[in-house]
């Protein structure tokens, strides 16, 4: 039988025997509390800013995805050079998922819009997976200094549902 | 007639009692005073019972884990001081920030509200406040806001900070507070103080 520790406006503490009405009641609410928290289906914000200064992959965002869970979303990457002001701008949809292991892409990502001025056409942004993690990277210019800003949303949906 | 010495003496020891109670005691100067506080290692829930209705406002502050797994802590209230409202009376709403990702949640109806989340990692307790303004007003419906973390682990994705306001669908004064995980027992070591606020 469960305990629970009372402490009284007095300041008393006791260590008690719950009452089979109040074990039912506590019982009951845990399961009710469990099942309001139970998610199905999140949005989430996709927000990340990095800088780089060579030609080399840089991280600027990462995500750790849960089990059993397919995930959907844009991401808007802005890319600024801070001499030149040079700028690269790609849209992209992406689908993502894990089931019981590593994470995994669901095909590629699909570019919804590609703009970039004359010197920044060599700027890139890909997305991958890597352990239970779905990753964004950027690579800026050799010898630029770049500000990299990358935001967006992201669905995802749990069969099961799981508490968060 | 009392003795003027004697007089200024009991008037001291009044001064002094009242800057013991704003001070709480031997706790530092401008903190409120502690009022109840208990560790609850093993138990299934918490309570607090025949609360004070001297205070303005309450505040928890909670260090606890969970023997089994990472679970929630909910709180349920008392009007009466020791039988614990478990009926559908209770809304909230949540805001989490894990690793990079934030999201958000609502419940309405529910029997309880979430005020804490608890770990089972090791050697790691997970912190929460609870301010319950206006307690003892008898006007409006009771609300609460919660500030907690939790921590799982070392990598990416295992810490947690979360931001709950809350309300309590009755006008009663709070005489009583039940704090309980979603499921097993609070671990050793945890501990709930309740700070009564002037």
């Amino acid at each position: 039988m469960a305990t629970v520790t009372s402490i009284d406006g007095d300041g008393s503490v006791t260590v008690r025997q719950m009452t089979a009405a109040e074990e039912a009641a506590h019982a009951a609410s845990q399961a009710s509390i469990t099942a309001s928290m139970t998610v199905f289906t999140e949005n989430l914000a996709v927000r990340g800013r990095v800088r780089t200064t060579d030609a080399t992959p840089t991280e600027a965002y990462r995500l750790a995805l849960q089990p059993l869970t397919g995930y959907t979303g844009t991401v808007t990457v802005i890319g600024v050079d801070t001499a030149n002001g040079a700028v690269r701008v790609i849209r992209a949809s992406f689908a993502v998922k894990r089931l019981n292991a590593a994470a995994l892409a669901v095909g590629g990502p699909v570019v919804l819009a590609s703009h970039a001025d004359a010197a920044a056409t060599a700027w890139q942004v890909a997305a991958s997976v890597t352990a239970n993690d779905a990753v964004v990277t950027v690579t800026g210019a050799a010898g630029r200094t770049v500000d990299w800003s990358l935001s967006g949303e992201m669905t995802s949906f749990t069969p099961s549902g799981r508490t968060p | 007639m009392m003795d003027a010495t004697v007089l200024q003496l009991l008037e001291r020891i009044d001064r002094l009692e009242r800057l013991l109670d704003r001070t709480g005691g031997s706790e530092a100067p401008g903190k409120a005073p502690t009022w109840l506080s208990g560790s609850a290692g093993g138990s299934a829930a918490i309570d607090f019972t025949n609360i004070s209705q001297a205070y303005r406002s309450l505040e928890l502050v909670i260090s606890n884990a969970n023997s089994g797994g990472a679970v929630s802590t909910s709180l349920q209230f008392s009007s009466d001081g020791t039988a614990f409202d478990t009926g559908s009376n209770y809304d909230y709403q949540y805001l989490y920030g894990n690793a990079a990702t934030t999201g958000a949640g609502e419940s309405f109806a529910g029997v309880a509200i979430l005020v804490a989340n608890q770990t089972n990692a090791s050697n790691v307790m997970s912190p929460a406040r609870v301010l319950i303004p206006d307690y003892r007003n008898t006007s409006h419906y009771k609300p609460i806001l919660a500030l907690y973390g939790r921590k799982d682990g070392t990598s990416t994705g295992n810490l947690f900070v979360v931001q709950v306001t809350g309300f309590w669908r009755n006008t009663a004064a709070v005489k009583g507070i039940h704090l309980f995980p979603s499921s097993g027992t609070f671990a050793s070591a945890s501990r709930v103080d309740l700070y009564g606020i002037p």
